[in-house]
């Protein structure tokens, strides 16, 4: 099992406030070197030539949206097993149910708690040191 | 909340300044009936992402509102509502309140009328119930689909591979015979560092070609008995080779794929691929055979070695003589605006400190010598450099103010029955932030005025031979120095005979005043005057053009009328690029020393008392310039100095040129209307920049006089307001007697 500082994690979200929420309450549980992107574009770029265990990406975004990052990660042999985690406020069913379809690991849940977080991640990764 | 926590919340407010102002645009053109879905998203992102920003800090307020604002728009997005008129007033109405939500959890605004809150959520409400017949989903309710079961991840695919707490690797003697395996052997050269490559490139890229049921089967061993001691070691040498083992033969991987790894680097990385038996298969770079020593090997776990990158300090390759692999490119980054205005200041302060060592190096006489001269030219180019950046820092595109403007005319027009375009022209030009802040009101109130008492009703307007539409042109430009904005309406013009009558009927004229037309136009800038017949909902709240008058002159702006009678009008508001500095004429005036902005000053001319000085009936005096009659100004009697006695004047005349008492030194000066003025003046000192310091805010207000500055030798000086001193000039000098000494002079 994976301790989180071994995790390479990136966030993807046009919100910076949102990232940094993010990035820090997983700081909280041991993540290290956190990447942040600000949307799907710029997170292929980076996952072009960056190996990463942990895409956590918003649903709605400017150009590529979540969904259409999930399916080109998932579509790259290089990336395909990356975990992907959607974060998402919207309750909005046909959007889950495309993102199952692509292959999501998890979803979360805006707002979430750090407890919630923890949860969330370890459904993916098992229990996190 | 910790800091950090309050530094991100920071920027959630930042972020909500951005998109506020977008749910503005989007919904301002919605309203236009441009119903694109990549407009409906942007106002839905707008939303939901301060929705989602919001909840991130418990703002519960604003979730609460934002949430069902977002469940509303989300109808629309679907298609479940039409953008109807009512339709879209309503998220005008949301969006209002919705901005004050933010501005209450900034605390910059009061707390938001539960009421209201209540009232607007019963029309979002009204727009769901319209859409899909359901109340929206409560916040925070689980958007994921019952039944959904997270995937946990297959952590071979990634790296981590099971190993054990001592760090082996359990694969370590798991080759089973017929997967005989590959041997590689690297050693990098320094140039391939240089080149801001990594060994861990490599070991990740013969990763990558392991098939998924070999997944960390890979052995990596890093040979270091080429490693000098400490002492020895150069920073820019690379000393390291590394063994791979790798699964070969069927199914496993070829010497062709591990070829294609290192053919990017062949040229400056030794490469050995060997069959783990030792028979050579491949050699790429013959010429550069590997000692193949066996060591101690370090075994490396696979967990470290990739994708989490490989400590460096192993490689003792330093990290400074490596050109940087793949900067971070970031376009912008956020500062807070005070420490721009503490470094604004400091400028400010370095430009009095430049000054001053100038002027004491001018008495020491130091500046005879022209190398010193040279430098301290340097430094004064430069300090007007860091300046200018400084102010390029805390500029701004006047969009924002510009967009907003849309929907003060969408509501004007609305209510006035009128309707009318607005075309915004020049929105990328930027301006001083602080400019940017005051320029709402003074904007929105001269559109309305435009609204109500410059563009016709649709019925005159067709009458008039003039499209029913009216036409409103908001244009921004750089000019000298100064920003322009103009607001150029296709209206009636302004009913001069009216204008002045209700002028003498409010006593602001005397009822035989003779009046050019300039001069009745800035009448409607007189404080107490409205043309209104009705008060009307838009400008007749009982702020006149008088406040924006003001509004503007407060900025260090002015604001000028040409209007024609059928045509329309144009108004001119000229802002000053930044508050803070401004290129100043130093004159010496009855003993003491004054500043006037350079962009007023017209001329420097001399004239002859007897020959070119008239006194008209009233008693006034013009002066004749160049066969133009202007009001001459006598600054010392204006400002109410003390008249000097023979003796200072002549140690003032000294100064100048006015060696004859015959003679004036007069300063022709002009304001943004284009009405001159000559001021009288001892002489003229100097041209330099000086730092604006609020005098109203250590004193108060004199007439003549905006501002106050510190010169270089440390002494305060009075910073001259031109367009009141020839505002007050040419009220009293009786135009027509101007123009009949004018043709008397010629």
């Amino acid at each position: 099992m994976p301790s989180a500082s071994q995790i390479r994690a990136l966030i993807v979200d046009d919100q910076t406030s949102i990232r940094q929420v993010l990035a820090s309450h997983m700081t909280e549980l041991g993540f290290k070197g956190i990447a942040q992107r600000k949307d799907g574009k710029e997170a292929l770029e980076y996952l072009e030539s960056n190996p990463i265990h942990l895409v956590i990406s918003d649903f709605n975004m400017p150009g590529i949206d979540g969904l259409a990052l999930l399916q080109a990660v998932r579509s790259n042999p290089k990336t395909a097993k990356t975990a992907f985690i959607i974060l998402t406020g919207e309750a909005n069913a046909e959007l889950v149910q495309k993102a199952v379809a692509a292959g999501v690991n998890n979803f979360l849940a805006k707002p979430y708690t750090v407890a919630k977080l923890k949860d969330t991640l370890e459904k993916v990764f098992g229990p996190i040191r | 909340m910790g800091d950090d926590m309050d530094d991100i919340l920071n920027i959630f407010f930042e972020e909500c300044d951005e998109l506020l102002p977008e749910l503005e645009r989007g919904l301002g053109e919605l309203s236009d009936n441009e119903t694109n879905p990549e407009t409906i998203n942007a106002i839905f992102r707008a939303v939901h992402s301060i929705k989602g920003g919001a909840a991130s800090f418990g703002l519960e307020r604003l979730v609460r509102f934002a949430h069902v604002y977002e469940s509303a728009l989300d109808c629309l997005r679907s298609g479940k509502v039409e953008p109807s008129a009512d339709t879209v007033r309503m998220f005008f109405l949301a969006m209002d309140v919705l901005s004050d939500l933010v501005a209450e959890a900034k605390q910059t605004g009061d707390a938001v009328d539960d009421q209201r809150i209540d009232e607007n959520l019963k029309n979002l409400e009204g727009i769901i119930q319209q859409g899909d017949g359901a109340s929206p989903a409560q916040v925070g309710e689980s958007v994921v689909p019952e039944g959904f079961t997270p995937v946990a991840v297959d952590f071979g695919g990634f790296g981590f591979d099971e190993t054990d707490e001592d760090g082996t690797s359990s694969q370590e003697d798991d080759a089973a015979p017929s997967m005989q395996r590959l041997r590689v052997v690297f050693s990098p050269h320094n140039e391939l560092y240089a080149r801001g490559d990594d060994a861990r490139n490599l070991l990740v890229g013969l990763k990558e070609l392991l098939p998924e049921e070999c997944a960390g089967e890979m052995d990596v061993t890093c040979r270091q008995d080429n490693l000098p001691t400490l002492g020895d070691i150069s920073a820019d040498d690379a000393y390291l080779t590394w063994e791979v083992l790798l699964p070969g033969g069927k199914g496993g991987v070829t010497p062709d794929d591990v070829n294609m790894v290192f053919e990017w680097v062949s040229d400056v990385c030794d490469v050995t691929i060997t069959h783990e038996g030792d028979e050579t298969v491949d050699e790429p770079n013959a010429a550069h055979a590997i000692m193949e020593v066996e060591t101690q090997p370090v075994v490396v776990n696979e967990e470290e070695k990739a994708p989490s990158p490989l400590p460096e300090e192993k490689e003792t390759a330093p990290l400074v003589s490596k050109p940087p692999r793949k900067r971070e490119q970031h376009a912008s980054i956020r500062v807070d605006i005070g420490r721009i205005g503490m470094l604004m200041d400091m400028v400010g302060e370095m430009v009095i400190g430049q000054a001053s060592l100038e002027s004491a190096l001018g008495k020491s006489g130091a500046l005879q010598d022209q190398e010193l001269l040279k430098r301290l030219a340097v430094i004064k180019s430069l300090t007007r450099d860091i300046q200018g950046a400084v102010m390029a820092i805390r500029a701004q595109s006047v969009r924002n103010v510009f967009q907003r403007m849309q929907r003060v005319v969408r509501e004007g027009s609305h209510l006035a029955g009128k309707d009318v375009a607005l075309i915004l022209e020049g929105e990328d030009t930027e301006v001083d932030r602080t400019l940017i802040e005051n320029l709402t009101d003074p904007l929105t109130h001269m559109l309305r005025n435009a609204i109500d008492h410059g563009i016709e009703t649709p019925e005159e307007r067709i009458a008039a031979g003039k499209p029913a539409q009216g036409t409103i042109r908001l244009t921004a430009r750089h000019r000298s120095g100064r920003i322009l904005i103009e607001i150029r309406d296709d209206g009636g013009g302004i009913n001069q005979k009216r204008v002045l009558q209700t002028a003498i009927k409010r006593g602001i004229v005397p009822p035989d005043a003779h009046l050019s037309e300039g001069e009745i136009n800035e009448l409607i800038f007189a404080p107490g005057f409205s043309t209104a017949e009705k008060v009307s909902d838009l400008s007749g709240r009982g702020v006149g053009m008088d406040v924006v008058k003001q509004a503007i002159h407060n900025l260090g702006g002015r604001v000028s009328i040409k209007s024609t009678p059928g045509k329309g009008t144009l108004f001119t508001l000229s802002l000053p690029l930044t508050l803070a500095v401004l290129d100043g004429m130093l004159i010496e005036c009855s003993g003491s020393t004054m500043v006037v902005p350079v962009s007023s000053v017209v001329e420097l001319v001399t004239v002859k008392i007897t020959e070119d000085v008239y006194v008209i009936p009233d008693g006034s005096r013009v002066v004749s310039v160049r066969g133009r009659c202007i009001p001459l100004i006598y600054l010392g009697e204006e400002l109410t100095l003390p008249d000097l006695g023979a003796e200072d004047r002549a140690a003032a005349e000294t100064m100048g040129a006015a060696d004859d008492s015959d003679q004036l030194i007069v300063l022709v000066v002009e304001n943004e209307a284009g009405a001159r003025a000559a001021l009288v003046v001892d002489g003229v000192r100097d041209q330099t920049q000086v730092v604006i310091k609020s005098i109203e805010k250590n004193y108060r207000q004199i007439k003549g006089v905006s501002a106050a500055t510190i010169l270089g030798d440390g002494s305060v000086s009075l910073i001259l307001d031109v367009s009141t001193l020839i505002v007050s000039a040419t009220k009293r000098v009786d135009t027509r007697a101007m123009e009949l000494h004018a043709e008397r002079a010629a």
